[in-house]
């Protein structure tokens, strides 16, 4: 049995700088993963080679049993994984809904209105929005409409890069628990963060990177527990 | 100053014809950040297209109906013209330095009309390009002119201001409410963003390029209408005052290319009337010197491309 997600040797550069060192692991389906690390170990490079937006020095990345490590980038979202990227990103001038049409760009089904309505089930918030441009909305809606953008393209994995970023307590909350929803309904998460306490609590494995490198992985609980960990990531001495 | 309003028929005509050429320089700069100095060429070859076309098919045939073909045959030219330079030229320079492609495109532009100089009357059958060339006249298009009081509209100028509006309402349909007119906007906006979203850029940049060919086709065949010639240099003065009026309107904002384009014929107009028809060229530049100083994201605001 291989792993939905398998990332192996994986070696990614800007220019001659070396941003991930030859990194190996798994996502398997079903689960929540989640990365963690300081600024600038190489989360967000990791999920952007993933996604086809950068290309790997060394290394192979497999999805599904396919290799996607030369696949162009607008090819991957059609395989069935979505990429909700780091700073939301989302498309400032376009309302709610354009930019949740633009999620299901690369669908080829017309399911587009189920979809739209599974996003606003998701969050309802959206909805009350969606003719709206989505520029003048606060983080945590823009979070909202990144994560809701990227489920129209129907993914079976979701690559979701610091979705907690900035946000408020509560805001944090109701985006992990969408993680658990999501998970529920069957969506397999590769989460990325800096908020190692919310997101290994609701992992079911998880790694550790420290410039470039995996230098720690286990299930959420143990990483949780463990003493490197809670001494580097949960600020405890 | 009684020829006040006739001149602002004038302005408005020649506006119209920066105005679609404008939208070139406009819609390739909002996805790629080029300025594609060669643009006043593909709307030389534009004109060629169309003359070619009633050369092969027509030949002393006027009729009204032949008029759409050779906008086909303009078109044709232009886009397979703008596609290949998109293609063999700037593709490869996407990520170098910014000189790279604009060097490049001087080169092309340069290519370009010596190539149509050169070449185009050892074709059998055509006339040597070395000078300038008949356009020809077609029945109802060209023509005595209309009288609006003591206003004189020439046919060909509701041609060229009817092929604004004409080509301004499609554009407008083919941005807001087809795929790929939105998958367009969203490379504007975050062109990383939009691969994550499964549009395929390069596509983009081609649809970009073929829009903006289309248009300068039409204003190439307007511009023979109106001038009853073409030649080889017709794109150099063109292309620098669509391009004008591209940074007047707002570089990378469709819709300040069309205003950009119209406010330039009317204020050379204008120019026209109060100061002396010679220095109407003067006036056009200056003008863009004083955008660029002291509004450089133009009239409208260059909208559509700063990003969040
Ligand atoms: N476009 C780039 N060009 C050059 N170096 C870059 C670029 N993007 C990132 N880097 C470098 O690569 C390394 C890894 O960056 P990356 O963004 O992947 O880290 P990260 O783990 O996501 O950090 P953060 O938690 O701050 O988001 C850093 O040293 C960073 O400075
Ligand atoms: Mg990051």
């Amino acid at each position: 049995m291989t792993a939905m997600l398998e990332v192996t040797d994986l070696v990614v550069a800007y220019g001659k700088i070396q941003a991930v060192k030859g990194i190996t692991f798994s996502v398997e389906e079903g689960q929540v993963v989640c990365l963690i690390g300081t600024n600038g170990a190489g989360k967000t490079t990791t999920l952007r080679t993933i996604s086809g937006l950068l290309r790997p020095e060394s290394g192979s990345i497999t999805f599904e049993g396919e290799r996607i490590d030369k696949v162009p980038a607008h090819k991957i979202v059609t395989l069935g994984l979505a990429h909700s990227p780091e700073g939301r990103r989302i498309f400032p001038r376009m309302t709610v809904e354009e930019n949740l049409r633009l999620g299901a760009f690369s669908r080829t089904e017309n399911t587009q209105k189920e979809d739209l309505e599974a996003a606003y089930e998701l969050f309802p918030i959206l909805a009350e929005r969606r003719s709206q441009p989505a520029g003048t909305f606060s983080g945590g809606e823009q979070q909202m409409l990144a994560m809701g953008r990227a489920m129209m393209s129907r993914p079976r994995l979701l690559l979701l890069d610091e979705p907690s970023m900035g946000l408020s307590p509560l805001m944090m909350k109701k985006i992990m628990s969408t993680v658990r929803t999501l998970r529920s309904q069957g969506t397999t998460i590769l989460l990325v963060e800096q908020n190692a306490q919310a997101a290994l609590s609701l992992a079911d494995h998880g790694y550790v990177l420290e410039v470039g490198k995996i230098v720690l992985h286990g299930t959420g609980k143990e990483l949780l527990t463990s003493d490197e960990v809670r001494k580097a990531y949960l600020g405890e001495a | 100053m009684n020829d006040i309003p006739q001149q602002l028929v004038n302005g408005l005509t020649n506006g119209s014809l920066y105005a679609l050429i404008a939208v070139g320089y406009t819609v390739v700069y909002g996805i790629v950040q080029l300025i594609n100095f060669a643009h006043g060429e593909v709307f030389m070859i534009g004109a060629f297209g169309a003359l070619s076309t009633w050369f092969l098919l027509f030949r002393d045939n006027t009729s009204v109906w032949v008029l759409p073909v050779m906008i086909a045959g303009a078109i044709a030219a232009s886009v397979a013209t703008a596609v290949i330079m998109e293609r063999i030229a700037y593709r490869p320079l996407r990520h170098a330095p910014r000189l790279a492609p604009l060097i490049t495109a001087i080169g092309i532009s340069v290519f370009l009309q010596e190539f149509v100089r050169l070449f185009y009357g050892t074709i059998p059958g055509f006339p040597s390009a070395k000078s300038k060339i008949p356009f020809p006249a077609i029945d109802g298009v060209t023509g005595s002119p209309f009288h609006l009081g003591s206003v004189v509209i020439q046919r060909p100028a509701l041609f060229t201001m009817g092929a604004l509006l004409v080509c301004g309402l499609f554009l407008g349909w083919f941005i807001n409410k087809t795929k790929q007119g939105r998958a367009m906007q969203a490379v504007s906006q975050d062109p990383d963003t939009a691969r994550l979203m499964g549009i395929d850029v390069d596509r983009i940049i081609v649809i970009a390029f073929a829009l903006g060919a289309a248009l300068a086709a039409i204003a190439g065949v307007a511009q023979g209408l109106q001038n009853n010639n073409i030649d080889f240099k017709m794109g150099f003065m063109a292309g620098l005052k669509a391009f004008t009026a591209a940074v007047l309107g707002g570089i990378g904002n469709i819709q300040g290319a069309v205003v950009g384009g119209l406010t330039l014929g009317v204020a050379e107009a204008l120019a026209t009337v109060f100061v002396t028809g010679a220095w109407k060229d003067v006036f056009a530049f200056g003008l863009l010197i004083l955008v660029l100083v002291f509004r450089p994201q133009g009239l409208l605001g260059a909208r559509v491309v700063d990003r969040a």
